[in-house]
């Protein structure tokens, strides 16, 4: 890779996160907006107040933090989130990060973030930010066998683990019509990871904040980014496994692929403010009872499709 | 320039609030949860100013001060109450005699803080903790203080686990009077096992409950029962919020809280909230929990007691109510998201009541006893606190069952004999 290209995507990176967190809290706030009917000013505005407002807060202090983890819990999700988003073929010739195991990559992401989480309730040394934290680890388990059976799916018929490969599939037929479980579970797994909506068990209301209820300011902010950044890089992933990335009549590839990251983005969100968030203890027996089986019968299908 | 700018553009956002809620503080908080100039946030860590509302007892000012103490300095303070200003605070404290500015004269507050125009608040308990930390390590990973309260600090000890008999280190700690989880003045001392309660220890009741003014009103004299239903559906609304915020939608909570100001009669609940959003309350953690049994089933009231299939209702001895062709709703199951749905069902009969009432301009008759949202309010026996039965229903269940059911009762004991002499009544 010359230093052009790795400058080139590094920026396309960089940039990519900060406009789609921006993004997704703008998203966030219109379809607030909508749902309480009530409009506290210009939607495009209102993320960048709130991160001002949070820029200028003065900071939390809890009692013997542990200092490293509070600061490294955050940085280290937002890093999650911009290597996730690195992996995404914005077109035919460009792929920030092209890896020929970019699909187990991904993979890895899933798991090192519930590990972050749970850095993240940890380090405060506080009782219900380490509430919220065990019980998002005691239920990462469980969506990310999910992923990872949906994940292989995908690149059953592209017979490769490269991303991009997944997306070239697709020229044809997306993967959302070849196996159409794939998406769906794929979308609960994207609600647990960024735990968004119906799977916030760590930021939760019935925790005061749960693992965020001790944070003010700027760690309110690098967190509150983080989370709009993974949810993001998600819906890329999202759009690049099942709605074929970058492919599409017309338009230029990258466009097509910010689109389909969008309306993936939309689509959760909505979610999130359509559903409560689900009994811990019910999610756990429908995820191994419903989801993984489902998962199963997904990934079957595919090898099927391949073997013909 | 950029900072301006971007101090400019942090102005324009809403100020978090943490709530201090008192006797008689609920309408305030209502105003306070309506204003766009603020946002309420459920942990004092995250706001930048403190609202303090109605009266708060003498026994918890110690408390009080320990919340104020949380919001992070420079910080602003509130005082939206009949209570006299704290010493400390009489030269910082805005002092707010309108509910329906709360928010906005709290925003313009930390306006003029961040501008340096005003000081902010200062500390009201020393900056250090409440049990020194003697053990090896920082206390955080350390060691050395382990099991009891050594030093006062409370710390953890292997105890056997409620479900599987593993042993697990209980985690042990006082939550209220203040948390926005339990009614205003609660206190309780809970211990985890996991996120499993293995203990619930009531260690202050609620304070009472103030209602609407109407149903004072109507146990004096005739009132007009249309007034009357739409105070019901807003109450109902109001606690229907409070379930949709728990359980992570916020949003419809707020349109819910909207709405609640602006009922009128003949409106569908339907048109107020997603009929499926309340319906996915049947879904949530604790839905199928918190059923009073045995004994202690005749101690519900109102709603709650209506949502285990009791019929009783004070509306049925008042004429107007038998006019105008009224009948109870009631559930059968008695369970936290029966209470939910009796809520919902009442208040969309309150609204069609309002709309018949309205019709007919039927007036209630004082008869000694008037059918409040909480239960059957009296001159003599007003609805009691029923927190007691807490323990019994929580110990067993996870974190969030459990603070689902507590969100599901009324559970304070309703005002009765200050709020009739404020009135002017009483015999």
């Amino acid at each position: 890779m010359t230093s052009t290209l790795l400058i080139a995507s590094a920026c396309t990176v960089l940039l990519a996160l900060l406009v789609g967190a921006y993004c997704v809290a703008a998203i966030d706030g219109a379809i607030t907006a909508r749902v309480t009917g009530q409009t506290p000013g210009n939607p495009l505005l209102i993320p960048l107040q709130n991160a001002a407002r949070l820029w200028h807060a003065p900071h939390n202090e809890t009692e013997t933090p542990d200092r490293p983890a509070l600061r490294l819990a955050p940085v280290l999700y937002l890093v999650l989130a911009a290597m996730g988003l690195a992996l995404v073929p914005w077109s035919r010739d460009f792929v920030p990060v092209d890896l020929t195991t970019g699909i187990v990559f991904w993979g890895a992401i899933e798991p090192l973030a519930t590990v972050l989480v749970f850095l993240k309730g940890w380090a405060p040394n506080a009782h219900f930010p380490l509430l919220g934290a065990y019980r998002y680890v005691s239920l990462g388990l469980s969506y990310i066998l999910v992923s990872m059976f949906v994940l292989i799916g995908v690149a059953l018929p592209a017979e490769s683990l490269q991303i991009s490969a997944v997306v070239d599939t697709q020229a044809e037929l997306w993967n959302v019509v070849r196996q159409p479980l794939g998406l769906p579970l794929f979308l609960v797994v994207g609600l647990g990871v960024s735990f968004w909506g119906p799977l916030n068990f760590i930021d939760a209301d019935d925790l005061h904040g749960g693992a965020a209820s001790e944070e003010a300011g700027r760690v309110q902010l690098l967190w509150s980014t983080g989370r709009a950044a993974m949810l993001l890089a998600f819906s890329a992933i999202a759009a690049s496994a099942f709605l074929g990335g970058w492919h599409g009549p017309w338009l230029p590839g990258p466009v097509w692929l910010i689109l389909k990251t969008l309306a993936v983005v939309v689509l959760l969100v909505i979610l999130g403010h359509t559903l409560p968030r689900v009994s811990p203890e019910r999610f756990l027996t429908i995820a191994w009872v419903i989801l993984l089986p489902l998962s199963f019968l997904s990934l079957a299908g595919a090898g099927v499709e391949a073997l013909l | 320039m950029a900072v301006t700018w971007l101090r400019r553009l942090a102005n324009q956002a809403p100020v978090p609030v943490f709530p201090v809620v008192g006797i008689a503080g609920e309408a305030a908080l209502e105003a306070l949860y309506l204003s766009p100039a603020v946002t309420v946030v459920q942990s004092p860590k995250r706001a930048r100013a403190l609202a303090v509302m109605g009266s708060i007892d003498y026994r918890d000012q110690q408390a009080l001060r320990r919340v104020h103490g949380q919001v992070p300095a420079p910080r602003v303070t509130a005082w939206c109450s009949a209570m006299a200003v704290p010493q400390e605070l009489s030269g910082s404290a805005i002092v707010v005699d309108a509910t329906d500015q709360l928010g906005q004269q709290i925003q313009q507050a930390v306006h003029s803080l961040d501008a340096g125009q005003q000081s902010s608040d200062p500390n009201l308990c020393p900056d250090q903790p409440p049990a020194p930390w003697k053990g090896v390590g920082d206390g955080h990973g350390g060691e050395g203080m382990m099991g009891g309260k050594p030093y006062g600090r409370p710390m953890a000890m292997p105890e056997d686990d409620l479900r599987d008999g593993l042993q697990l280190d209980p985690l042990v700690f006082s939550i209220g009077p203040f948390s926005p989880l339990l009614p205003p003045g609660m206190a309780a001392k809970v211990t985890l096992h996991g996120d499993v309660i293995a203990g619930w220890e009531v260690l202050s009741r609620p304070y009472e409950l103030t209602l609407p003014a109407v149903f004072y009103q109507a146990l004096e004299q005739p009132v007009a029962v249309a007034d009357l239903e739409l105070a019901r559906a807003a109450f109902h609304i109001r606690r229907l919020a409070a379930a949709l915020q728990l359980n992570g939608l916020g949003a419809h909570a707020r349109r819910l809280r909207h709405h609640a100001v602006e009922l009128k009669p003949g409106q569908s609940i339907d048109d107020l909230v997603n009929a499926r959003v309340l319906q996915s309350l049947r879904w949530v953690a604790g839905a199928g929990k918190g059923i009073v049994h045995d004994e202690n089933w005749i101690r519900l009231r109102g709603p709650a007691a209506r949502a285990g299939g009791d019929a009783r209702d004070a509306r049925l001895n008042d004429p107007a109510y038998v006019a105008l062709g009224f009948e109870p709703v009631v559930q059968k199951q008695g369970s936290c998201a029966a209470r939910w749905k009796q809520w919902r069902d009442e208040a969309g009969q309150a609204l069609t009541l309002a709309a018949a009432a309205a019709k007919a301009r039927a007036m209630s008759s004082p008869s000694g006893a008037v059918e409040s949202p909480v239960g059957e309010l009296t001159k003599s026996t007003p609805p009691v606190d029923i927190s007691d039965l807490m323990p019994s229903l929580l110990v067993g269940l996870e974190w969030s069952e459990a603070m689902s059911v507590l969100a599901s009762f009324d559970m304070a004991a309703v005002r009765y004999t200050d709020v009739i002499q404020l009135q002017g009544g009483g015999e």
